[in-house]
C-alpha cells in the first residue's frame, strides 16, 4: 500500500518534470483554483490524518485552529529537524521526492492563509537541504509557488531555515524560539502555536512526513485515505527498521500493522539477522518504549496502542547486547540534549548520566537503584516540557523488565 | 472576582491572578526560587512551586496557572511533596558541603528551602569516603570546570558554583534595567548565568542582580575585611557616614517590620564597633540640594542646558556615560551626598579637629553597590586623597555585626556626632524616588520667589509610577519637572527628550526601583510591598524632623560662612562638583 | 571589508537571521570569537550577552577555540547495535584517550548525537570528515590518514 512512496521509482529529485508527469502539483492546483481554504481544511479533517512526527495530533484540527485565529499574518512551518536517534525517514523523503513535501506545504499554507513558509531542516542534512533548495527554485520558476502561486492572487513564499545542532529544537515551541533569534528553549503551552506561534502569530508546524500525505488526500479524496489503515488512525506510515533485522531500512506500511509483521515479513524487515536472537524491541527512538517478544503482535497506530509508535523507529535489540551500554547511550543523549532550563531535567539527566557511566564501568553503588527511580519519577512528572518524559521512558521500561540485571553488579 | 478552593477552604481570587499570588496573599506557603514580584510574569522554570488541581493533569506550576471558576487546588499532596523533595535534592547536589564558608550562610533562600522540606543534601552526590575510582573523581572535577568567577570589579562578586539558574538576575538586568549584561549561556548541565565569553562584568553596577539572587552566586563585593583592618589600626581614625535610607532598612536585617526607624541603633552599632566619628550623609544631601538648587537657578538664568538631571545616583551616571553620552552636558555637576561629605571630612573637619587627613579612613554605609564603584572613581580625590575609602552596603554591615555578636537591639541609643551630623527632613527624602526633587524644590522655590514656603510638601512628585511629571508655578515661571526610577523608565524619558516630545527643566533619575530604598545593597528580600512600607517610613521621618528645608541646616550655614563661601564658589567647585567621561563603546 | 561583514551583509538585520548568520560565520571560521560576536551584535542591534547566549546554546557553533583534534562517534542506539562500542574502544586504545575526557593534550574523543545516517552506521567524524559503516578494524587507517 503506497501513499507516501507512490511513484518514487519514477521520480528524479532534481527534475521537477518527473514529478509533474506522475501527477505532481495537481493537488496544489486543485486546492488553489477549485477549492476554498475552508474546503481544503474540511477535506483534511475528513481524512483523519494525524501528525507523523510522533505526537499524532489531528492535522485538520491544527489547520482549522490557525485558520480561525485572526491575525495580520500567519506562518506555516515544515518540521524537518528530525534529531531523534534512529530516525531518518524525513531525510529520505526530502532526498527522494522533495516536491512532495513542497506541494503539501504549499497546500497547507493556502489553507490557513499563510504567506510566509519555512522548511526548518536539520543543520546536518546538507544533502537534503541542497536538494530542497534546487526543488524550490524549480517550483518557483514554474510559478507553482512564490508570488501569485498557480496564477492566483495568493502568495506562497517558501524559505529554508537550517537548525544548528539541538534535539530540543524539534519540539515546536523551541523551534519557534530558535527562529526568533532566541535560545532553543521550549515555551509554556498554552498558548499553542496555531494561536500564538512565530513572532506571536498563528503558526502551524507539521512534520515533513505529514505534509507528504497531503497531495494524495486532495487527489484521491479524504474518504479513500480514511479507508486505509485503521479508522481512528488512517493512512500509512514510514517505519524505520534498524538493528538485528535482515533488511534494515525505511518501509511504508499501513497504520495498524503489527510489530511482528514489520520485523518478520519479507516485504519489510525480513526477519532477524543471521546468527542473532531477538531480545526485545525499542520503538520511537531513544525516547521509546521497550517491547518484549511476547507483545510483538500489538498493532502500531496512533492513539490506541499499548506502545506508542512515535515517529516510527523500530530498533531490534539482540541477545548478547550489554544493556548497560544501551542505558548509557540513552542517558548520554538526553543529558547532552537537555536545554538546561528546568531543574529536574538539567540536574536529573546529569545525575542519571553519572550513574549510567558508573554502571557501565561495573561500579554500582547501594543507593543507585533508589536514586535512579527518583530521578526517573521527577523526569516523568515535573519537567517543563516532554523531554523529561522522553528521557525517563526507556530507562523505566528497562528497570521494569530487567531491573535486577542492571543494579546487581557490585 | 471569583471563588476558588485551596486545600479544601474557599478563597477570593481576581481575574488573571495566578494561584501563587492567591496563596501568598492568604499565607499559604509555597516554595519558590525563580518567582519574584518584581519579575512578572513568572515562567515556571524552577519547578519548585508545583501543585495539583482538579482541572489539570499532573503537577503544574502555581506561578503560571491562573485562577479559574470552580478551581480546586491542592498544595500538599503526596506527589507535590515528592516533587519538592527530589528537585531540591537535585539542586543541592551541587551545593552539598559548601555552606560553611559561604557569604550567605544562614541567610540563604536555598538553605531555607532545604530546612523546611527536610532534604538530604548528599543524596545525589558522593560523600568523600564514597569516592572510589579515578573516573568518578574526573566526573566531579568535570562539573567544577564550568565555574565562572568574577572578582574584577569594585561592586559585584560572582561565583557560579552557587548558581541555581533561576534567571532572576538575567531578567532584572534585561527587563528592569535594559542593560542585559548577563545571559543564560551554554546548554544541558553546563548551563550557566554569565557574561559573554566570561568577560568581566560591564554594566552600571546597580546591584539589583545581587539583591534578587537567592544564593551566593551574585553578591555585593565584601569590603568588611578592609573595614575591620581600619578599625583595628590604632593609627587610623575611622569616620563613618550613613545614607538616608539605611537607617530604616537596617532594622529589617534584625527582624523588624519594614519601615521601622533605627537611626539611633545604627549610630550605636557603629560606635560599638569602634568607629571614631559617625556622621550623617543627610548633611551631604542637604549640601547637594543647596549646590544643585543654585545650579538650577543659574541654568534658568542662562536658558539651559535643559533638562538638568540629578547626579547623585552613580548607576544613573554610568548609564548616561556608557549609553547616552550626548546627555553628559545635561547632568548636574554636583557630586552625590556621599562624595560631597567625604572631602569635607578630610578638609574642613580634619582642619577643625586638628587631625592629619592622611590618617582618616572615610567609610560610608550605603544601600547601594554602585557607591563602591563611585568611591573608586579616579577623579574623586578633591581632598588630596581618595575621598571615600570604603563603602559598605547595609547587608555587609549587618553581617559584620552578627559576626562580632553585636545585637543592635540591646544597645543604648546614640546620636550622630554633631560636627557633621545635623540633618533635615528634605535630605531624608533622598531615600525614595521623588525625594531629591522635592527637597530641591523646597530650596529652589524659596530662593526663586524670595518668599518662605508655608507648606513644604510637594505631593505631585511623590508616588510609585515609573515616570511622573509636574508643572510647578514659581512666580512667572512654569517649572517643568519629571521624576523617573528604574532604568527602563529613564530610557523612555531620555528617548522622549531626545525626540523632542518632552521638555523639562529639571529631572530626577534613580536607577533602582522606588529610589534608594529599593537599592541593590538593601536587605533581602525586597518586594514592592516592602518598598511601600519603607517609603512610608521615609515620609514619616521627614514629617517628624524639626527642620525640613536643606538650606536651613545650621551646620551647613556655618560651613559656608567659615569655609566654602557661597554656593557655586571656587571652593565649592573644587570640592563639591565634578566632571563626567564619555564611556560609550565605539 | 572583514569576512564577518561580508557574511552579515547577506542578511537583513532581523531576528530570524541571527542564527543563520552565526551558522555561516561558523562554517567560514570554525569559531565565533568575542570580536566577531561584537560585530554581529552591533549589526543586529542586540546586546552582546544576547548573541553569546544564543551562540553558546547550539552544538554546531563553537564559542571556544580549541587546538585539539576532535574525533566524534555517534552514541545512538542503532549505531550501538552495529558495534559502535568496539570502534570507541579501539580509538581509546590507539590514541590513549578516554571518551569524554579532556586530559590528552592533542586529541579529544567525544560522543555525538544521531546524525540521521542510521542506515550507514556506525558513524564517525574525524576533524571535518564524515565516515560511515566504520568497523573497529578500520580505525587504525582512518586515524593515520585523517588526523
Amino acid at each position: 500500500m503506497q501513499i507516501i512512496t507512490k511513484n518514487w521509482e519514477k521520480i528524479k529529485p532534481l527534475e521537477i518534470g518527473s514529478y509533474i508527469r506522475v501527477g505532481g502539483y495537481e493537488s496544489l492546483r486543485k486546492a488553489i483554483r477549485e477549492m476554498s481554504p475552508a474546503e481544503v481544511i474540511e477535506e483534511i479533517k475528513k481524512s483523519g490524518l494525524r501528525g507523523r512526527g510522533g505526537a499524532g495530533f489531528p492535522t485538520g484540527d491544527k489547520w482549522e485552529l490557525a485558520a480561525k485565529t485572526a491575525a495580520d499574518r500567519k506562518y506555516f512551518i515544515c518540521n524537518l529537524d528530525e534529531s531523534e536517534p534512529g530516525v531518518y525517514k524525513d531525510r529520505i523523503i526530502a532526498e527522494k521526492n522533495p516536491h512532495q513535501i513542497i506541494e503539501g506545504l504549499a497546500i497547507g499554507a493556502y489553507a490557513i492563509g499563510a504567506k510566509k513558509v519555512f522548511i526548518y531542516i536539520n543543520g546536518h542534512y546538507d544533502g537534503a537541504a541542497e536538494i530542497l533548495e534546487i526543488a524550490l527554485k524549480q517550483a518557483e520558476e514554474k510559478e507553482f509557488i512564490g508570488r501569485s502561486a498557480m496564477g492566483s492572487p495568493v502568495d506562497i513564499e517558501i524559505e529554508i531555515f537550517r537548525s544548528a545542532g539541538a534535539y530540543i529544537c524539534g519540539e515546536e515551541t523551541a523551534l519557534l524560539n530558535s527562529m526568533e533569534g532566541q535560545r532553543g528553549e521550549p515555551r509554556l503551552k498554552p498558548p499553542f502555536p496555531p494561536v500564538r506561534g512565530l513572532f506571536g502569530r498563528p503558526t502551524v508546524i507539521n512534520n515533513a512526513e505529514t505534509l507528504a500525505n497531503i497531495p494524495y488526500i486532495l487527489k484521491r479524496g479524504a474518504k479513500t485515505f480514511a479507508q486505509i489503515g485503521l479508522k481512528s488512525s488512517p493512512g500509512t506510515k514510514l517505519f524505520i527498521l534498524g538493528g538485528a533485522v535482515k533488511n534494515p531500512g525505511v518501509f511504508e506500511a499501513p497504520l495498524g500493522t503489527s510489530m511482528r509483521d514489520l520485523i518478520y515479513n519479507s516485504l519489510y524487515g525480513g526477519g532477524i539477522a543471521k546468527g542473532k536472537e531477538l531480545w526485545f524491541v525499542q520503538l520511537a527512538g531513544a525516547c521509546g518504549r521497550l517491547v518484549p517478544p511476547a507483545k510483538l503482535d500489538q498493532p502500531l497506530a496512533y492513539g490506541q496502542c499499548e506502545f506508542a509508535l512515535g515517529s516510527g523507529s523500530i530498533l531490534v535489540v539482540h541477545k548478547g547486547v550489554d544493556l548497560k551500554n544501551l542505558l548509557f547511550s540513552w542517558a548520554d543523549f538526553f543529558h547532552r540534549e537537555s536545554c538546561g532550563k528546568c531543574v529536574p531535567c538539567r540536574e536529573g539527566t546529569y545525575r542519571l548520566w553519572e550513574i549510567a557511566k558508573r554502571l557501565q564501568n561495573n561500579d554500582g553503588r547501594e543507593k543507585d537503584r533508589e536514586n535512579v527511580e527518583e530521578i526517573l519519577w521527577t523526569l516523568a512528572n515535573t519537567t517543563f516540557c516532554p523531554l523529561g518524559n522522553f528521557a525517563a521512558t526507556a530507562w523505566q521500561d528497562s528497570i521494569n523488565l530487567f531491573g535486577d540485571q542492571i543494579f546487581d553488579q557490585k | 472576582m471569583m471563588e476558588i478552593k485551596i486545600n479544601g477552604k474557599s478563597y477570593q481570587a481576581e481575574e488573571d491572578e495566578t494561584i501563587l499570588e492567591v496563596c501568598e496573599r492568604n499565607g499559604i506557603r509555597l516554595p519558590t526560587l525563580c518567582a519574584h514580584p518584581d519579575l512578572l510574569p513568572s515562567e515556571g522554570i524552577c519547578r519548585m512551586c508545583l501543585i495539583e488541581t482538579n482541572q489539570t493533569k499532573g503537577l503544574v506550576p502555581s506561578c503560571v496557572e491562573k485562577a479559574r471558576e470552580g478551581l480546586e487546588v491542592f498544595t500538599e499532596t503526596e506527589n507535590v511533596k515528592k516533587a519538592r523533595k527530589i528537585n531540591l535534592e537535585l539542586l543541592w547536589a551541587d551545593h552539598a558541603g559548601k555552606c560553611a564558608g559561604c557569604q550567605r550562610n544562614g541567610r540563604c533562600r536555598l538553605q531555607d528551602l532545604a530546612q523546611e522540606y527536610d532534604i538530604d543534601e548528599f543524596k545525589f552526590v558522593p560523600r568523600r569516603q564514597e569516592l572510589k575510582s579515578e573516573d568518578e573523581l574526573d566526573l566531579v572535577k568535570d562539573n567544577w570546570e564550568h565555574v565562572a568567577m568574577d572578582e574584577e570589579n569594585t561592586s559585584i562578586t560572582r561565583d557560579s558554583q552557587y548558581c541555581v539558574e533561576c534567571r532572576r538576575c538575567v531578567k532584572i538586568c534585561r527587563d528592569m534595567q535594559t542593560v542585559e549584561a548577563y545571559g543564560m549561556n551554554y546548554r544541558s548541565s553546563k548551563t550557566n548565568v554569565g557574561t559573554p565569553y566570561e568577560m568581566p562584568l560591564d554594566c552600571i553596577f546597580c546591584g539589583q542582580c545581587s539583591l534578587v539572587c537567592p544564593t551566593a552566586a551574585i553578591t555585593e563585593k565584601d569590603d568588611t575585611k578592609k573595614f575591620e583592618e581600619a578599625l583595628q589600626d590604632p593609627k587610623k581614625m575611622v569616620v563613618v557616614q550613613t545614607a538616608p535610607s539605611v537607617r530604616l532598612t537596617f532594622s529589617e536585617e534584625f527582624d523588624n517590620p519594614p519601615g521601622t526607624l533605627w537611626e539611633k541603633k545604627l549610630v550605636a552599632s557603629l560606635k560599638a564597633l569602634g568607629c571614631d566619628q559617625v556622621f550623617d550623609t543627610i548633611l551631604g544631601a542637604d549640601l547637594t540640594i543647596i549646590e544643585e538648587a543654585n545650579e538650577l537657578l543659574q541654568r534658568i538664568k542662562n536658558s539651559g542646558p535643559f533638562p538638568m538631571f540629578t547626579s547623585c545616583c552613580p548607576s544613573w551616571i554610568l548609564y548616561v556615560e556608557k549609553y547616552w553620552p550626548e546627555f553628559i552636558p545635561n547632568l548636574s555637576s554636583c557630586k552625590s551626598p556621599q562624595q560631597m561629605l567625604s572631602p569635607l571630612v578630610k578638609t574642613y573637619f580634619a582642619r577643625k579637629a586638628k587631625i592629619n587627613p592622611a590618617q582618616i579612613v572615610n567609610v560610608a554605609i550605603m544601600p547601594c553597590t554602585s557607591k563602591k564603584y563611585e568611591a573608586d572613581r579616579a577623579e574623586l580625590t578633591a581632598s588630596g586623597f581618595q575621598d571615600t575609602d570604603i563603602v559598605l552596603t547595609i547587608r555587609e554591615l549587618a553581617r559584620f555585626l552578627r559576626k562580632k555578636k553585636i545585637n543592635p537591639a540591646t544597645l543604648k541609643d546614640e546620636k550622630f556626632d554633631p560636627a557633621l551630623g545635623i540633618s533635615t527632613g528634605a535630605g531624608m527624602l533622598f531615600a525614595s524616588s521623588g525625594g531629591v526633587m522635592e527637597a530641591a524644590l523646597r530650596t529652589a522655590v524659596e530662593k526663586m520667589t524670595g518668599v518662605a514656603l508655608g507648606k513644604v510638601d510637594f505631593e505631585m512628585v511623590r508616588g510609585v509610577e515609573g515616570i511622573r511629571c509636574a508643572e510647578i508655578a514659581v512666580g512667572d515661571l512654569k517649572l517643568k519637572v519629571a521624576v523617573a526610577h528604574e532604568i527602563r523608565n529613564a530610557k523612555k524619558l531620555l528617548e522622549n527628550v531626545k525626540k523632542g516630545e518632552s521638555e523639562y527643566h529639571f529631572v530626577e533619575v534613580m536607577a533602582c526601583p522606588n529610589g534608594c530604598i529599593g537599592g541593590g545593597g538593601q536587605p533581602q528580600p525586597t518586594t514592592p510591598e516592602i518598598r511601600l512600607a519603607r517609603i512610608k517610613g521615609v515620609l514619616d521621618r521627614d514629617r517628624g524632623m524639626p527642620i525640613r528645608k536643606s538650606h536651613e541646616n545650621p551646620v551647613l550655614k556655618k560651613i559656608y560662612q567659615e569655609f566654602l563661601g557661597h554656593p557655586g564658589s571656587e571652593k565649592a567647585e573644587e570640592l563639591l562638583h565634578t566632571k563626567y567621561t564619555n564611556r560609550k563603546k565605539k | 571589508m572583514s569576512f564577518v561583514q561580508k557574511i552579515l551583509l547577506k542578511f537583513e538585520p532581523k531576528p530570524q537571521n541571527l542564527l543563520r548568520a552565526l551558522r555561516e560565520i561558523q562554517k567560514e571560521n570554525q569559531f565565533v570569537g568575542p570580536e566577531v560576536c561584537r560585530e554581529v551584535a552591533k549589526y543586529f542591534s542586540l546586546p552582546l550577552a544576547r548573541v553569546f547566549s544564543l551562540a553558546s546554546f547550539f552544538d554546531d557553533i563553537s564559542v571556544k577555540k580549541t587546538r585539539k583534534k576532535i574525533i566524534k562517534v555517534c552514541s545512538g542506539g542503532t549505531c550501538l547495535m552495529n558495534e559502535s562500542e568496539k570502534v570507541i574502544r579501539q580509538i581509546e586504545m590507539m590514541l590513549g584517550v578516554k571518551v569524554g575526557n579532556d586530559a590528552h593534550p592533542k586529541y579529544k574523543l567525544e560522543l555525538m548525537s544521531c546524525r540521521g545516517l542510521c542506515d550507514r552506521g556506525p558513524v564517525m567524524i574525524v576533524d571535518k570528515n564524515i565516515f560511515e559503516k566504520v568497523k573497529a578494524e578500520d580505525v587504525d587507517d582512518l586515524i593515520k590518514n585523517y588526523l
